[in-house]
């Protein structure tokens, strides 16, 4: 029988393939799917959220532990019913229109996967059909939106006009160094958070109100 | 006799440049532009979806044809400024912030506008450190797609030295030729004295934007210098390793030269290196440490080797000194970026890692650099300052203090000014640092005039303006 703590520690050890390689063979096995998920990868990814708050652990540390936890997730998503996952929530993620800077976001997707929201990325770039698109697609909770221009943070308005148009449920948080609490009630989104860590704790804060 | 830091041997910058050409034929660049692609295809790259890779060829052939001199006119003449130089680098300020930083002590900052560009173009007239200037900060208030054009409007009205702006899309460059070209006397004139250039830079990992793509050919074909800034961040948009980050760094600089010189093979690029390393808690770009000055000198290093004047040591001292000691650091760090043997640096008056700016920092940081200058100080080799004779006449034993010798070398060999001395700051005015320096900003500002801009050609600047918010935005 695989034992569920080695899942856990491959995912803090970021060990892709060891992780997706144990949790088929533990759902071979007939193991809990629901156990996997939350005694392998989600407390591994859990422990690796401690670690870097504590300084143990460094960025592509925990980058790498969120891909090799999504990976086993993969190989579980067929099996989960409704309710198995107790996800924090739906996040769209996305940089805005005009703008390639990419970093800033992925951390915070990083760290929202990291405390157990499930993050679609559409990359950068991107415009508020898209944002309504797959915030359909997946029912998000959620829509993040980051923008580190000037020119192109006055389009974050545009996403949060079309997400209200389409009638959507999810809230907007908004992010990205241009971009201030001044300006998140000015074009009427939902939340701002300056950093990475704080936007964790907004989106919890968004997604339960 | 003058300090050099340099990072490579010279194996090593042949092994980077090797490096580089390899990147950029296996892996190739991402073109967006379809025109740009086009370009590079009918000069022999090998175009395949919006990926090009470029055959070694084509590189050298681009590096040959780069100008190994360029002047950034000014406009005003005498401040010209030609590069690559011997004599100590040019400075200029930091750039495009969003942000001004009004109160330094508490960091409180808000978005800025046209007339904070305005005090920032004032005053690097006003310093003579302040050798090119970058519009500081945004006009904030203006239309985001009108930014660039109008911070060079600015800049031009209140700053007769070299401007260099940022300029992301081809009409943006259409524009900003046409504005420049009214003080220049028309666009044939501009390309004979281009007063300004431009920043561009490459999205890393080896990606190059539609629009800024475009803008880079159309400013190649008038002649204006274009300064591909490729802000490549070690462990995020590049190798965490160093050699992997600058042959990444270098392979994109490289590619840019390509498309600039088959835009036109005459067009002036400068090598604008600003590969750094990511802080690895936050993920922001790390000007701070050792390991950014050693990535700078080896930028330069690899401008050199290329004979292309060049862009780098960004000297970022982000930090308002609180004593003496503190101002020190600031003193020690920007001669350390000196040492890196590039012909311009940027970002005197940057915070907050470029985000925002503040003029008081602009004031300090040009007084730490004009503090820093001795530590790039040169110095004679010769049979006189070899001093055999005078070292034969005291022999074993005397001593120098009396000897015509030393009395006619000390002060200009050996002898510097305290760092409580000041270059800029008013020695009369007593306080912190910050309250110096804001008394300076005040009265810089109270009394410094730039002369005006001749009236016809201001009316004409201001058609120019009109006219591009048309073509710009549209008629709406
Ligand atoms: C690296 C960088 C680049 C790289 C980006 C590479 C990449 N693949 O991402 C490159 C070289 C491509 C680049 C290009 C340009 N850049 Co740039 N760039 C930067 C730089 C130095 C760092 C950005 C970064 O990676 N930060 C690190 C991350 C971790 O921080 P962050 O993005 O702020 O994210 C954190 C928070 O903001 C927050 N957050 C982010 N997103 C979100 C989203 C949500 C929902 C929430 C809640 C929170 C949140 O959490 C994150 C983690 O803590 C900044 C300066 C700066 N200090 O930000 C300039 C800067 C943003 N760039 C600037 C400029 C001008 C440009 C160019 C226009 C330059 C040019 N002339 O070509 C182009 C524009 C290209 C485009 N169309 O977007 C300016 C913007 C000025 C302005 N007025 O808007 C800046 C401020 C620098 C400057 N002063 O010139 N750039």
């Amino acid at each position: 029988m695989v034992d569920l703590t080695k899942i856990k520690d491959s995912v803090i050890g970021g060990e892709v393939d060891d992780v997706v390689e144990m949790v088929r063979k533990a759902v071979d096995e007939g193991q809990s799917v629901k156990r996997i998920l939350a005694e392998g990868l989600i407390s591994g990814m859990g422990i690796v959220g401690d670690k870097y708050e504590k300084g143990d652990f460094f960025l592509p540390e925990m980058v790498i532990a969120a891909t090799a936890m999504k990976a086993g997730l993969k190989v579980l998503s067929p099996m989960l019913k409704p309710g198995d996952v107790e996800s924090a929530g739906t996040v769209v993620l996305g940089t805005a229109k005009g703008d390639i800077h990419d970093i800033g976001k992925s951390i915070v997707g990083t760290m929202l996967e990291g405390a157990g929201f499930m993050v679609t990325d559409i990359g950068v770039d991107a415009g508020p059909d898209k944002f309504v698109e797959t915030a359909k697609e997946n029912n998000a909770d959620l829509i993040g939106i980051s923008a580190l221009l000037t020119t192109t943070m006055v389009g974050m308005e545009d996403v949060i006009k079309a997400v209200k148009e389409a009638g959507l449920k999810a809230r907007v948080m908004i992010g990205g160094a241009s971009v201030t609490q001044e300006f998140a009630d000015k074009v009427g989104a939902d939340g701002y958070a300056p950093d990475a860590p704080s936007a964790v704790g907004k989106a919890k804060e968004l997604v339960k109100s | 006799m003058r300090a050099v830091l340099n990072f490579l041997s010279e194996g090593e910058v042949e092994q980077i440049h090797e490096a580089s050409l390899r990147i950029l034929k296996e892996t190739g660049v991402k073109v967006c532009s379809e025109k740009v692609r086009g370009l590079l295809a009918e000069n022999g790259a090998e175009v395949d979806g919006d990926i090009v890779k470029i055959p070694g060829s084509l590189v050298e052939e681009a590096i040959k044809k780069a100008p190994k001199e360029i002047t950034l006119c000014a406009r005003e003449p005498k401040c010209d400024l030609k590069i690559p130089t011997d004599d100590f680098r040019f400075l200029s300020t930091s750039g495009f912030s969003p942000f001004i930083t009004t109160n330094l002590e508490t960091g409180e900052r808000r978005y800025s506008t046209s007339s904070d560009t305005k005090d920032f173009a004032i005053i690097g007239d006003y310093l003579d450190t302040v050798d090119c200037f970058w519009p500081t900060v945004i006009p904030g208030e203006v239309s985001p797609p009108l930014q660039e054009l109008h911070s060079l409007a600015i800049a031009f009205e209140n700053n007769r030295k070299h401007i260099q702006c940022s300029c992301v899309t081809g009409k943006t460059a259409k524009w900003q030729i046409r504005l420049a070209a009214t003080i220049a006397g028309g666009e044939e004139e501009l390309k004979r004295r281009p007063i300004f250039s431009t920043i561009n830079c490459p999205v890393a990992p080896l990606t190059f934007e539609k629009d800024s793509s475009e803008a880079m050919v159309t400013l190649a074909k008038a002649g204006i210098p274009t300064g591909p800034v490729t802000a490549v961040l070690a462990a995020t948009t590049a190798p965490a390793t160093i050699a992997g980050a600058l042959a990444m760094g270098n392979a994109e600089e490289l590619a840019s030269l390509v498309i600039i010189e088959c835009a036109d093979p005459d067009a002036p690029m400068i090598y604008a290196s600003e590969v750094a390393p990511a802080n690895m808690k936050t993920g922001e770009m790390n000007y701070g440490g050792p390991v950014y000055l050693l990535l700078s000198a080896a930028g330069a290093q690899m401008a050199r080797f290329y004979k292309i004047p060049s862009l780098a040591a960004d000297v970022s001292l982000e930090a308002a000194p609180s004593d003496l000691m503190s101002f020190e650091r600031n003193v020690l760090k920007a001669a350390m970026h000196f040492m890196c043997k590039s012909d311009l640096s940027p970002s005197l008056g940057g915070c907050d890692v470029a985000m925002s700016a503040s003029l008081d920092q602009l004031i300090l940081d040009a007084e730490a650099c004009e503090h820093a200058r001795a530590y790039l100080r040169t110095s004679e080799l010769n049979d006189d300052s070899l001093g055999f004779d005078i070292i034969h006449k005291v022999g074993p034993g005397g001593h120098f203090l009396g000897e015509k010798h030393t009395v006619e070398h000390f002060k200009k060999e050996i002898w510097s000014r305290e760092l409580s001395d000041t270059f800029i700051l008013d020695a009369a005015v007593k306080g912190s640092f910050v309250e110096r320096a804001r008394a300076k900003v005040k009265e810089i500002l109270s009394t410094h005039l730039p002369p005006p801009i001749d009236k016809e050609v201001h009316r004409e600047m201001e058609q120019v303006l009109r006219d591009a918010k048309k073509d710009i935005l549209g008629d709406g």
